[in-house]
């Protein structure tokens, strides 16, 4: 065998290993790579030159406009969170339907993919959601296995269901893989764009908190004992409906326009982003300011008004600046959307001053700060893997392998899967992402896959694989969060119908692909 | 002008390989025969300062980011206009974000690992693993992408790199800067790391306990 094989098999085990070491992932693969490197230099059989294309790939990060979406997306979901506006989502939702059988676990999964779709941050939608539904549910009666299942299942929904992050960075990947497979089938160069992706997961991803209420509905009538309504006996305070307008549609009314602008052509992802984290950030300053003496609150609901205020003016009137003529009425409008602006703007440094004077401020902003860090400094270590793997023609063995599958494309996926499957028990999806993605999906969409269908079913497949026993993500911060005396085989236990459900839907999108390529065929035509 | 630039490139180049030594000190602390002088805390409470700088820079980038691109969005979509000096406050600003928070999510473990083992290590075998990962990972990244930017970088200088558009922002250099600042930042940061490691592994600092629910915020 040849020594750069040996060498590229090598650099991949050991990366395995060294990261089980614990330390930090990112800087363990970029390092790993690196020294390998190295070792073929000393050997003569890598050109270190080529490590100073990391510079390029540094760069191309850090002007890429689309990836500005993640830290947008980031800091709208920490705000969100901070601000407790997620937490007040859940509580209201959960006392809206406590009487209906089954009503707390509907509430979970709903706002699950609500949360999950502002913030996409899985261990933070989990721990939220274990703190607050698991134990009323558990008081009302409810079997911890279908709790804590419903909990775990729900907070990974934050990664299929757009405008998750994970997606963004997905289709950074898949793009770049679709790119280079192009190039080798020379022809049919197709871009494949975050708002395809955000499209194509749609459907799947609604039909599968379908499939979780279905579930939930289908074991209240067989089994009513896991899922009792709350005793007539028992009062509620059912929400005022200020709280439902304010706790539950505002949030719900942004989460919405942030998606339908991506998914409508409106908004490119990265501008959503920005009125997502805009938007966040006024509905936290006047949750916050409900708690504290302040006057700005009518400043922030001022905000609030001026966005409406804008969108109306934008679309009745021409306000377009520098054309020849411009009517008396579009000038009076050009001047009033100006007042709206700076209006939304002080509405904006308001809100920042409520949430600085609770001292929320500081702490969303190094957390949104820190899980940015976070993404990108493993995106820096996996291209800084995938440079040096790719170096010793580690590309070229993956391809000859995935094309030697017995079986063709359908083979050669089920093996990609079921790899990718294991790899979710140890690594993050930015990881996989950005280490796997580059090296198997080129071979894959040369032997016919659809980039988007492809994208789906990988997410689809980590999703679950952070589900499931014994390893899954999701079930790891649920028992984190949750009461001691829930039995850990409990948790395990609850996750596997959804398991099932998961398994059901990747199934589904495999067997009709259009589950995941009709939207987005919609929206390129 | 040019030779200017690239004569301070070349002292900047020497400035780092002499100060390099310093790199070794962790594992004099470690190895040292007798009992080191506890005045290294203060050498790694100062390192934690500067990453803690570049964090605050890091927080106000977001802020600019969040503020250029609700800007850039508000003029396109209302009066249709666009400026390119706008769109590079975003991306300037996007970049800093987590070039420059990158060693302060270091330092304060921000960054994901692998869980499955880690929780059944004694504090002083994750102190190995830490200094050892610092020592063979952190710092040759660091002087990879110090490295991989020195020839180049000194020219952007030279010429004041500007922005590809006529409107943009005259500070490409500057931009360009942040890979070595990077670079910079961690190294250092490895640095105060491994001295907090070596300290706690002699027993003059508190070896850091795990926070136990493993990377709370991983996405």
């Amino acid at each position: 065998m040849e020594i750069e094989v040996v060498l590229a098999v090598l650099m991949f085990a050991t990366a395995i290993g060294a990261l089980l070491a614990g330390f930090p992932v990112a800087l363990t693969l970029g390092g790993v790579a690196l020294l390998f490197a190295l070792i073929g230099g000393v050997l003569g059989v890598f050109p270190t030159g080529l490590l100073r294309l990391i510079q390029l790939r540094m760069i191309g990060t850090m002007e890429n406009q689309v990836l500005v979406a993640v830290p947008l997306f980031v800091l709208m979901g920490v705000i969100l969170e901070r601000s407790k506006v997620a937490e007040d989502l859940l509580h209201i939702a959960s006392r809206l339907l406590a009487r209906l059988r089954g009503g707390p676990a509907y509430a979970v999964v709903i706002v699950g993919a609500l949360l999950a779709a502002s913030t996409g941050i899985v261990g933070a939608t989990v721990i939220t959601m274990t703190l607050i539904a698991l134990p009323t549910m558990l008081r009302q009666g409810y079997d911890p296995r279908l709790a804590s299942g419903t909990i775990a299942a729900s907070g990974t929904l934050g990664q299929i269901i757009p405008p998750s992050i994970v997606l963004i960075l997905l289709s950074d990947a898949i793009s770049n893989a679709n790119q280079r497979a192009s190039v080798a089938a020379a022809g049919r160069p197709s871009a494949v764009s975050v708002g395809d992706l955000f499209a194509g997961a749609l459907i799947p991803g609604l039909a599968l908190v379908g499939l979780y209420l279905a579930y939930i509905a289908f074991l209240s009538v067989t089994r009513p004992s896991t899922c009792p309504p709350l005793a007539q006996t028992d009062a509620i305070d059912a929400p005022s409906g200020k709280e439902i307008v304010f706790g539950l549609g505002a949030p719900l009314l942004l989460i919405l326009a942030v998606l339908g602008s991506i998914l409508g052509g409106i908004a490119s992802p990265t501008e959503a982003s920005a009125i997502g984290a805009g938007g966040a950030a006024l509905l936290a300053g006047l949750r916050v300011s409900n708690e504290t003496e302040t006057r700005l609150q009518p400043l922030i609901l001022a905000g609030l008004g001026s966005i409406f205020l804008l969108l109306v003016l934008a679309e009745l009137m021409d306000l377009r600046i520098g054309r020849q003529t411009i009517s008396v009425a579009d000038q009076i409008a050009m001047v009033l959307a100006g007042f709206a602006i700076v209006t939304f703007f002080a509405g904006l440094i308001a809100s920042a001053l409520v949430l600085m004077k609770t001292d929320r401020f500081g702490p969303a902003l190094t957390s949104a700060v820190h899980i940015t860090s976070m993404v990108f400094l493993i995106l820096i270590g996996a291209s800084l893997f995938a440079l040096v793997f790719r170096g010793y023609d580690g590309d070229i063995l993956v391809m000859g392998l995935l094309q030697a599958t017995p079986g063709g494309l359908w083979g050669a996926l089920a093996l990609t899967m079921l790899v990718m499957f294991l790899l979710g028990f140890f690594l993050d999806f930015i990881e996989i992402v950005y280490v796997v993605v580059p090296l198997v999906a080129p071979p894959l969409i040369l032997l016919g896959a659809d980039p988007v269908w492809l994208a789906i079913l990988m997410a689809l497949n980590l999703q679950t694989s952070f589900l499931t026993p014994p390893f899954g993500f999701a079930l790891f911060y649920l028992r984190g969060a949750a009461p001691d005396d829930l039995a850990t085989i409990d948790i395990w236990r609850g996750a596997i119908p959804f398991i099932g459900l998961q398994l059901t839907m990747i199934g589904l999108v495999a067997a009709i692909p259009a589950l995941a390529t009709w939207l987005p065929s919609l929206s390129s035509s | 002008m040019a030779d200017l630039f690239l004569a301070i490139g070349t002292g900047l180049q020497w400035l780092g390989i002499l100060l390099s030594p310093v790199l070794v000190l962790p594992l004099a602390i470690l190895l040292w025969p007798t009992q080191p002088s506890a005045r290294f805390s203060s050498l790694h409470r100062l390192l934690d300062t500067i990453s803690g700088g570049a964090q605050r820079l890091a927080m106000l980038a977001a802020v600019i980011m969040v503020l250029a691109q609700l800007a850039v969005v508000i003029v396109r979509h209302v009066y249709g206009l666009a400026f390119s000096w706008l769109d590079e406050t975003v991306i300037y600003a996007f970049a800093s974000v987590f070039l420059l928070g990158a060693a302060g999510a270091l330092r304060e473990d921000a960054h994901v690992r692998v869980d499955i083992l880690r929780g059944r290590f004694s504090a002083r075998r994750r102190a190995v693993i830490e200094l050892f990962g610092i020592y063979v990972f952190v710092f040759p990244i660091g002087i990879l992408v110090l490295w991989a930017v020195e020839p180049s970088l000194s020219r952007s200088w030279a010429g004041f790199e500007g922005s590809r558009e006529s409107d943009g922002l005259p500070i490409y250099y500057l931009f360009r800067s942040l890979i070595p600042a990077f670079g910079i930042l961690l190294i250092l940061q490895g640095l105060g790391n491994a001295l907090k490691m070596a300290l706690g592994l002699r027993g003059l600092d508190t070896l850091p306990t795990m926070t136990g629910d493993g990377p709370a915020e991983a996405l």
